[in-house]
């Protein structure tokens, strides 16, 4: 599925011009001797039947496809649900600016709403980045494993090699890379072993975490609750403070407060 | 032919139980290609129901008669349109047409998730699989469209009354049929999450959006069929709350209700049980409401076949239920709700209250409709109920609920405090105290309900200008754009908000059309030729009386002027002439139709039916009626789609849009279109 | 007891409590006249002196051939005989009962059609009807009503 570049689809739309200009004739033809009605429901009917022809010969292969096993073939569903609550948290705090600035919630409820929201928020981005940090991680390891001899870690898109199409990111050149989809499975037997409460917490921290978790089971509320207890690093003095603070223990400099963020589009709500 | 259209429907069985078995299975053994089988089994059972689809319609437009479906609902002489149409003329084709669409849906919503909400897909699949099982269950079994005469075959069909061969009578089935279903994926995504335990926001977000469509379709059908019973019918209204009106209406409440409380479990994190709930009885309401037209349970002036389909509906109805909720029983725990509710004034409240509402409208109409069957099992005595039964409890329900259209939006999450409550309420408040008052002490008029009604909207429409104009000033100042910029701006980048006002809007207008109802006038006169009658601010005179023959039909036409009457009563000035008409159709049966013509305004609508004639005197019996406001029923309902259309259409990233206006002009060209395709049919029937 | 356990059962209680007031109000009511009785025409016609003056609903088929309008004006006059699936005086099943009506009639108002009149049995023993409602072909089974014919 993967593996066909730019010939194969090319060659995906000539097929379905060359049928679509084929019912075309077969139809003109039919029609001028049935009448145009019958026919283009009896053309419907048949393209309807080729249809289910097709999908069902795909249904009976698929049964004896083990690449379709991998989970890697699909999207990283825990990362889509992180970025889904993101979304819908930005978007709320957006409201509620926009509420606030036209008064409708008084100032107390509105620090209120807004610093849950945002610690949230937060959390999830903060989750987020250290899971694009344990794939970068463990693709730099992989590639580094593939092509032992470059000790600069190349981009994994390069050292995967099949992957002709640039991948948005390489979680998704890692997972779809054919032939190291033995190693994925391997990666994913060793990182169940080792799965562990802390390990997202150490690779927030630090992002050496090497051989990591790639796939934490848990709750994805249990480990945002944790995360929101988690710490919040100062620019200035780099001393880790809770992530709900509003200054920094170590400096005492502001952390961030809502009134010196610029709130252009705060009435987005997608 | 048909045969042949019958075997696909038992292919499809096969394929349906295989998708059903490889769905569960993959997902318990772990083994993801058998989910991805049974994808593909979804897309087949789709593929197999098209096509026995145009299979039933080539039997149509191929005047197949030995089919006995075919037979009963067509004839040769019916135009290609309600041939295709007659499809779903009765209750098999309805059915096939059913589970049809039923099929692109739950293609659509696999194809729309083969790679998210992987966790959730099996048992979504299981419970589409399910339904569509039902339905072609009933179809092989029960009635099969497909059914030959085993003898000698008609060589002619029946026909479709020609009451039925309207353009809104054509498209008011399907629509409403679109809705029904499309209340069924979201059940389905609630299953399916309910089945696996994964209840965060995955459900919520794979299907609001067809939420959206569900409720848009429904409005739009129960619309349709108002405008049919208007404009065929002749009685001239829009609503008699006949049970198979109420049908459609009784999950449209509980479906607003869940639109409505998703949003609280979007933003705080709420109501997610109740939820639940909302969707598994918006669906086993829709079920309800086809059982409850189909099996002669409650009597209705639409004489349907008392088919025996009642009992399987209501063993699948329990089936549902004991499921549904048997599974949200064991999910308990995992839908506790994160926040609670902290004070009586937050929009939070609003949404309960809104939901209490709606839940409290739907329980009436359903108990209302109900009634006779429960009144005679009491007191062994049989009753009808008329619509001014309905009306004691639905005019109150439907007044809170404005209320609440209006103050919902404005109450902040959380609670209210006195402030913000009196910067937000002040001058809609005013407003509405305004219009109250002059209405009821100035103008004189003494209709309480109609009066809190015009109050009300005026107190919903000033706070929806409020909202928008704070909008834009705040646009304005903080991205330092214009007014026109800011506004467009604003309705693009939160256009769930303010579609959802535009809705709100149309939904005022309707309110606005339905207080209309108090102010009818009604006459019935006898008019010679030459002479006039008056109604209200109107004059009517019979021209002439024509008499003609098309071959299909006869038709006697009354020619009438209508002039409408100065102040003093007495000036008249001519405005429009109309013809109302009475048809007598040869086949079938001498059916007559009543062409009624109307003179429509925003203001109001003069509504002529001819009831009678006597050609040798050249005498009409003229039915008159004046309906003040009804058009804005109408406008409201395409407010409606356009706010709807705006809420729905899908956002583009900030990056790539050049400009708001271009990034709306979809929306407003695809609301445009439907909007015009509703007034083209509109002018071609008046 | 929770403050949660307590709103929910309050709620509970409410919405019943309200319910059971509608229910009660609607089905017990003995002013109730939104409610109209509904009898088939043989009940009107096995005791016309318990019915005369009544404001009720009456079903029943309209009679072949006896349908007049009075011509130029909306002034009806039929006769109605029983539905027979409804009949409960075996006596009267096969008696009509004449109609007088004053309106404009739906289109599916015809012979043989099942209607429902409502109105009062006048002294006379004509029913003088101020609504008249046809069945409605309806959408789906427009003609098998008529009969199982081929």
């Amino acid at each position: 599925m993967h593996t066909r570049g730019k010939q194969g689809r090319f060659d995906r739309y000539l097929v379905t011009v060359e049928a679509l200009i084929g019912i075309g004739v077969v139809t003109a033809i039919l029609g001028s001797s049935y009448g145009p009605a019958p026919t283009v429901t009896f053309v419907f009917a048949s393209v309807a039947l080729a249809f289910t022809a097709f999908v069902l010969f795909k249904m009976v292969v698929s049964l004896r496809d083990p690449s379709l096993d991998v989970s890697g073939r699909f999207r990283d569903e825990e990362r889509d649900r992180l970025e889904e609550e993101k979304r819908l948290l930005l978007q709320g705090i957006k409201e509620i600016e926009a509420d606030a600035a036209i008064g409708k919630v008084d100032a107390h409820d509105y620090a209120h709403l807004r610093g849950t929201a945002e610690r949230r928020a937060l959390a999830i981005i903060h989750h987020l980045r250290a899971l694009d940090e344990r794939w970068m991680n463990e693709a730099k390891r992989q590639a580094s494993r593939v092509v032992p001899s470059s000790t600069a870690a190349p981009s994994p898109r390069a050292s995967a090699g099949t992957e002709s199409a640039a991948a948005p990111s390489t979680r998704h050149a890692l997972a779809s890379a054919p032939p190291t989809s033995a190693s994925v499975i391997e990666v994913r037997a060793e990182s169940t072993s080792s799965a562990e409460p802390s390990a997202f917490a150490s690779s927030v921290a630090g992002g050496r975490a090497a051989p990591a978790v790639l796939f934490d089971d848990r709750p994805i509320t249990c480990k945002i609750n944790q995360a929101t207890k988690n710490d919040l690093i100062c620019d200035g003095c780099q001393a880790s403070s809770p992530l709900d603070a509003r200054f920094c223990i170590g400096c005492g400099r502001p952390l961030r407060s809502p009134s010196d963020e610029s709130k252009p589009d705060a009435l987005e709500d997608r | 032919m048909a045969s042949f259209g019958y075997t696909l429907l038992l292919i499809a069985v096969v394929v349906t139980a295989y998708t059903i078995s490889m769905a569960v299975v993959g997902h318990h053994t772990r083994r993801p290609r058998l989910v991805v089988s049974a994808e593909f089994g979804v897309y087949a059972l789709f593929g197999l129901l098209t096509s026995a689809t145009f299979v039933l319609v080539y039997l149509f437009v191929t005047n197949d008669y030995s089919v006995k479906y075919v037979q009963h609902y067509s004839d040769r002489s019916m135009p290609l349109f309600y041939k295709v149409t007659a499809l779903w003329g009765g209750q098999d084709g309805s059915l096939l047409f059913w589970v049809w669409v039923m099929s692109v849906w739950s293609a659509i919503a696999v194809v729309q998730n083969r790679d998210r909400n992987r966790e959730i897909m099996p048992y979504t699949i299981v419970a589409m699989s399910v339904v569509c099982a039902y339905f072609l269950g009933l179809l092989v079994f029960i009635c099969n469209p497909f059914e030959t005469y085993l003898a000698t075959a008609p060589t002619d069909g029946r026909g479709l009354n020609p009451l039925l061969q309207n353009p809104y009578m054509v498209s008011h089935p399907p629509t409403l049929y679109l809705g029904y279903i499309g209340w069924t994926i979201p059940f389905c995504f609630a299953i399916g999450a309910l089945a696996h335990g994964k209840l965060d926001y995955a459900w919520i977000a794979s299907m609001r959006r067809w939420c959206l469509v569900a409720w848009v379709c429904l409005s739009v059908g129960l619309a349709l069929g108002g405008l049919w019973a208007y404009e065929e019918l002749g009685w001239g209204g829009y609503w008699a709350w006949d049970p198979v009106e109420n049908a459609a209406l009784i999950p449209w409440f509980t479906g607003t209700a869940f639109i409505h409380s998703i949003q609280v479990q979007e933003r705080r994190q709420m109501y997610k049980a109740w939820n639940m709930v909302l969707i598994i009885l918006t669906f086993m309401l829709t079920l309800w409401g086809t059982m409850m037209t189909r099996s002669g349970i409650v009597q209705s002036v639409h004489a349907f076949a008392q088919s025996s389909i009642g009992e399987y509906f209501l063993i699948f109805i329990s089936v549902v239920f004991v499921v549904s909720f048997g599974l949200l029983y064991v999910r308990r725990s995992q839908l506790a709700p994160e926040n609670s509710l902290e004070s009586v004034v937050s929009r939070e409240f609003a949404f309960l209250a809104n939901n209490w509402v709606l839940l409290a409208a739907a329980f009436f109409v359903t108990f209302a409709t109900m009634f006779p069957s429960i009144f005679k099992w009491v007191k062994g005595e049989q009753i009808n109920v008329g619509p001014s039964f309905f009306n004691i409890w639905m005019i109150p329900i439907g007044l809170i609920l404005l209320f609440l259209t209006g103050v919902g939006p404005l109450l902040s999450w959380r609670k209210s405090t006195g402030a913000t409550i009196r910067e937000q309420f002040t001058i809609p408040g005013i407003l509405a105290a305004l219009t109250f008052g002059i209405f009821w002490f100035a103008l004189g008029i003494e209709h309480p309900a109609a009066v809190i009604t015009f109050a009300l909207s005026v107190f919903v429409t000033s706070t929806i200008l409020q909202e928008f104009y704070r909008g834009t000033r705040y646009r304005m100042k903080n991205a330092q754009e214009g007014p026109i910029d800011a506004f467009v701006t604003l309705l693009n980048r939160a256009s769930r908000r303010y579609g959802g006002y535009i809705v709100h809007f149309g939904v005022v207008l309707m309110f606005v059309g339905f207080a209309g109802n108090a102010f009818k006038l009604e006459k019935e006169a006898s008019v010679t030729r030459g002479h006039s009658v008056s109604i209200g601010r109107f004059d009517v005179r019979l021209d002439d009386l024509v008499f003609e023959d098309d071959g299909q039909k006869n038709m006697v036409t009354a020619k009438v002027s209508v002039f409408e009457l100065g102040a003093d009563q007495s000036k008249a000035t001519p405005i429009a002439t109309l013809e109302p008409a009475k048809w007598a159709y040869r086949k079938p049966e001498d059916q007559v139709t009543t062409e009624v013509a109307k003179l429509m305004s925003l203001r109001d609508d003069l509504y002529l039916v001819l009831g009678g004639y006597d050609a040798e005197v050249g005498t009409a019996a003229l039915q008159l009626k004046v309906n003040p406001l009804v058009n804005i029923v109408w406008l409201g309902c395409a407010f409606l789609m356009f706010g709807l259309t705006i809420a729905i259409w899908p956002a583009r990233q900030r990056a790539t849009q050049p400009s708001p206006l271009r990034r709306l002009w979809p929306s407003i060209a695809g609301s445009g279109a439907l909007l015009i395709g509703l007034m083209a049919t509109v002018l071609a029937f008046i | 007891m929770s403050s949660a356990k307590i709103k929910i059962l309050l709620s509970v209680f409410v919405i019943t409590g309200a319910s059971a007031y509608v229910v009660g109000d609607t089905l017990f009511a003995e002013n109730a006249e939104h409610l109209t009785y509904f009898h088939n025409a043989d009940v009107v016609l096995a005791q016309p002196e318990a019915m005369t003056g009544k404001r009720i609903r009456m079903g029943g088929h309209v009679e072949k051939g006896s349908i007049f309008q009075k011509k130029g004006t909306l002034e009806y006059q039929f006769d109605v005989r029983p539905v027979l699936a409804m009949v409960t005086h075996q006596d009267v099943a096969e008696k009509t009962l004449t109609v007088r009506y004053k309106g404009t009639v739906p289109d599916t108002f015809k012979e043989d059609a099942e209607v429902i009149v409502g109105g009062a049995l006048g002294a006379d023993g004509v029913f003088e009807a101020k609504e008249l409602i046809a069945k409605c072909p309806s959408k789906y089974e427009a003609a098998k009503k008529e009969a199982g014919t081929y």
